[in-house]
């Protein structure tokens, strides 16, 4: 029967090779990350016709350097997203564990000490925004809201008036070079590996795709569901503990508004990386590309002049494509 | 009679794929028209264009011979074609008065809206409907689902709609529920309001249809009136080839009961709970929806564990506490809410089936190995033969019985020894519904023991070698397999012969 061969839907799967799917480059084309990486190839290619300084290897090394700390706390803010949550209170995070960890290289400590105290202080918030969601029963908007304005509190509290300005020990991570690339860059690369991979192969990765995908049935499945929640909020708080000591080495100063917006463009990266705010979609390279593609606009607009405004322009029509080609996407999938 | 509705030579494609290939269809003024086919048949496809949710690429539609183009939902209503869903779309938070006028508010002189107006007006559709006014001013949400379809059948009755269409209206309703439902279906075609009704149910069918219209494959196989079809010869129009042949289960006699339950009471859900079950057989629990059946199995799942009684597994006793213990043990639930609590729908198929047994599938635990998931997806795959293009496809984008396939090969790929399906076959086809079946009796030869909660009799009585009564939380009735259907049901409803049953 020739209509049985058309439509895919009666089609069996055997009759099919195993990879039909990656040999198929409209597959490909069809992948966020493949079209943000096209759009910041294609993108950085044709600004440069006009603004030679902008592909110079100066200029790439700032923009990766420059990018690590969005992306590195984008890593975490995905596996938060993939759960169905969310995580407002990054930027505030930021702020605290740049000024604990400025604190204790002021009184002496050295760098390791500073990232430890970072770590800390991040999984310690993380944890606690990780069990009030998941125990609490309270939607995470509204936690993360809660931990973000008290830890911002907390935080100018500790502060005082004077800004924190640690001894230059600070700068290493963030400005030292490991083969003609910057050290956050490479840290950036690492973790986008390492959790890219968790994500994809371990079980528990499968757990955080399945409680975004459907938390009641991930609970029937065996799902240790409050476990999964309180790990990636906690996971979040680490990698905002590491992006904190890269700020620190990179601005020099712990200010009050440390930070301060930090959610909104990791969220942006993330979202433009191909995650759903609704939760069971997204992928960590995703968001670290989403990350690159922000900068590298950040970083064109810097080149052709202060451009703040435009900015926030070009950052939001990208957010709308990006949820554009998912409502494109799944109506197709669904009349198809 | 007169013709009321008439669609004629409807096409409809999606991207390639030919949902309504030349359908026409008519509707006479008071009559109810059955609308049968399976799943993916294209009766949806044919109601959403009724409803103006969809265009037509091709074709007329006529109301009393006049042409019509259903441009929008607004549209439909205007011209008097209501629809009822299978889910009721509502309001939560709003009246049923509300509800009903939302769009069209009822205006008072200065503009504001009337709301006693609009009282009046809803609770005189619920007088003519002969129900209680009172359900004017209750709040939507706080409804059950039945009386939340009564609402939107008043909403329909409030453009004054000459043709109602009632989508599977009865697949969430309990016995007596429908049964209220199909008094007003009667009610509206005697009044003349042509009917559209849509039911996996065939019994329904014959009771209220005087037409009845097969679909298969986008195309109309013909209408007939009921009384010159049979339901054997519907069943095979829709299918394509002859269904339902006799199960043949023999239960093994004898040996340790695999689940041994005794006094398992949760407060407010069920009291008393007692029966055994060995591996290999196959016990249905009949009930009214509402009976306590499902509450039984989720506490036995350990999702909403009892509060006294004993469970025991294997002959040891057990607390059941949540979910995963409950894996751990060999049990597995196929959950009655898929979509709530069953399916994955925005992953893959791949992930569907395997996420349950993922640490199991993984190189010491630890890492996912991909061509393993993808092996045990293909093997799910070709023995349930679901239908989907490929392992990565999104489950979302199945129909619903192949979904229903999807979830059940998540359960079956934990090997279950104790397998609890809560209304395996609601909402699909028939011909998945057979598959599903001689599935469940496949795996009750090879020595699973299995709990069928069904809201179907016929389901129960065919598949069942021993059945359980329950009613308001208590067990009413035991019967053998050769029970017969009136004293099983009169268990479940609560008739006169339950006393000899007990």
């Amino acid at each position: 029967m020739t209509a049985d061969n058309a439509d895919p839907q009666t089609l069996n799967v055997e009759d099919r090779p195993r990879n039909a799917k990656r040999m198929d480059w409209r597959y490909w084309l069809g992948r966020r990350e493949v079209i943000v990486l096209l759009i910041l190839v294609a993108g950085s290619v044709i600004f440069n016709f006009t603004h030679h300084s902008y592909l110079t290897s100066d200029n790439i090394v700032t923009i990766l350097s420059n990018v690590a700390v969005v992306a590195i706390v984008s890593i975490g803010m995905t596996m938060v997203i993939v759960t169905g949550g969310i995580d407002v209170s990054v930027g505030s995070m930021l702020a605290l564990c740049m000024l604990m960890s400025a604190k204790t290289m002021v009184a002496g400590g050295d760098l390791g000490v500073a990232l430890v105290v970072s770590l800390g202080v991040g999984l310690l918030v993380g944890l606690i925004n990780g069990a009030v969601v998941a125990f609490g029963r309270i939607h995470p908007i509204i936690v993360t809201l809660g931990t973000l304005n008290i830890i911002r509190a907390v935080h100018i509290q500790i502060l005082g008036p004077q800004w924190i300005t640690p001894p230059p020990a600070a700068h290493a991570l963030a400005l030292d070079r490991l083969f003609g690339w910057p050290i956050p860059w490479w840290l950036t690369i690492l973790l986008c590996v390492l959790f890219g991979l968790f994500m994809a192969r371990r079980p528990l990765g499968r757990h955080v795709y399945a409680i975004g995908g459907n938390t009641e049935a991930a609970r029937l499945a065996g799902v240790n569901v409050r476990g999964v929640i309180i790990f990636v909020y906690a996971m979040t708080g680490m990698l905002v503990g590491l992006a904190a000591v890269i700020q620190l080495g990179q601005s020099g100063t712990v200010q009050p508004n440390a930070g301060l917006g930090l959610e909104l463009q990791v969220i942006a990266a993330t979202v433009i990386g191909g995650a759903s705010i609704l939760g069971g979609k997204g992928t960590i390279v995703g968001a670290v590309l989403g990350a690159l593609l922000v900068e590298a606009v950040h970083n064109a607009l810097i080149t052709i002049g202060n451009l703040g405004l435009i900015e926030g322009l070009i950052i939001g029509i990208l957010i709308l494509i990006a949820v554009g080609i998912d409502v494109v996407q799944n109506r197709r999938a669904i009349s198809a | 009679m007169a013709t009321v509705l008439e669609m004629q030579g409807i096409d409809k494609s999606f991207g390639g794929v030919h949902a309504l290939a030349d359908v026409s269809f008519d509707l006479r003024a008071g009559e109810v028209h059955a609308l049968c086919g399976q799943n993916g048949a294209g009766k949806s496809t044919l109601i959403k264009i009724l409803a103006g949710a969809l265009q037509p690429d091709a074709g007329a539609i006529r109301i009393d011979g006049r042409p019509v183009s259903l441009t929008s939902p607004a549209a439909a209503l205007q011209l008097g074609i209501g629809t009822v869903y299978q889910d009721p779309l509502v309001y939560p938070e709003l009246s049923v008065t509300e509800n009903i006028f939302t769009g069209r508010e009822l205006r008072d002189r200065l503009g504001n809206i009337d709301k006693r107006a609009q009282v009046r007006r809803v609770q005189d559709l619920l007088r003519d409907l002969d129900v209680d006014p009172r359900l004017a001013q209750r709040q939507m949400g706080s409804l059950s689902v039945a009386l939340q379809q009564l609402a939107l059948i008043a909403k329909a009755l409030s453009w004054d709609a000459r043709v109602m269409v009632f989508d599977e209206p009865t697949a969430i309703l309990t016995a007596r529920e429908a049964e209220n439902l199909f008094t007003i279906i009667r009610k509206l075609r005697d009044r003349g309001v042509g009917i559209i009704y849509i039911s996996h149910r065939l019994e329904e069918i014959y009771s209220l249809a005087n037409r009845v219209t097969v679909l298969k494959d986008g195309e109309i196989k013909g209408t007939w009136p009921l009384d010159a079809v049979s339901s054997a010869q519907l069943i095979e129009l829709m299918a394509g080839h002859a269904l339902f042949e006799s199960v043949a289960h023999q239960a093994p006699a004898g040996g340790q009961p695999a689940l041994s339950v005794r006094e398992l009471s949760r407060r407010g859900a069920f009291q008393g709970v007692d029966f055994d079950l060995r591996s290999g057989e196959i016990l249905g629990f009949f009930g009214l929806v509402g009976a306590g059946r499902t509450e039984v199995a989720q506490a036995l799942f350990g999702i909403e564990p009892a509060d006294a009684g004993e469970v025991r597994v294997n002959n040891r006793s057990v607390r059941m506490r949540s979910p995963s213990q409950a894996l751990r043990l060999g049990i597995a639930y196929l959950p009655e809410d898929r979509k709530g609590q069953g399916l994955f729908g925005s992953l893959t198929l791949r992930y569907n089936t395997a996420i349950a047994i993922i640490r199991r599938l993984s190189l010491r635990g630890a890492v996912v190995r991909p061509r393993r998931e993808d092996d045990l997806a293909r093997r799910y795959l070709h023995e349930l033969s679901i239908k989907a293009p490929d392992t990565t496809t999104k489950v979302s984008n199945l129909s619903g019985g192949n979904q229903q396939k999807v979830v059940l090969a998540k359960w079956l790929a934990s090997e279950p020894r104790i397998f609890i399906l809560d209304e395996p076959t609601r909402g699909i086809d028939v011909s998945a519904k057979q598959e599903i079946h001689n599935l469940i009796v496949n795996l009750a030869g090879k020595g699973v023991a299995i709990v069928l909660i069904s809201s179907e009799l016929p389901e129960v009585l065919r598949l069942s070698d021993r059945i359980i009564v329950m009613r308001e939380g208590q067990i009413t009735g035991r019967f053998s397999r050769d029970a017969a259907a009136g004293a099983v049901l009169a268990a479940a409803m609560g008739g006169r012969t339950l006393q000899k049953t007990l």
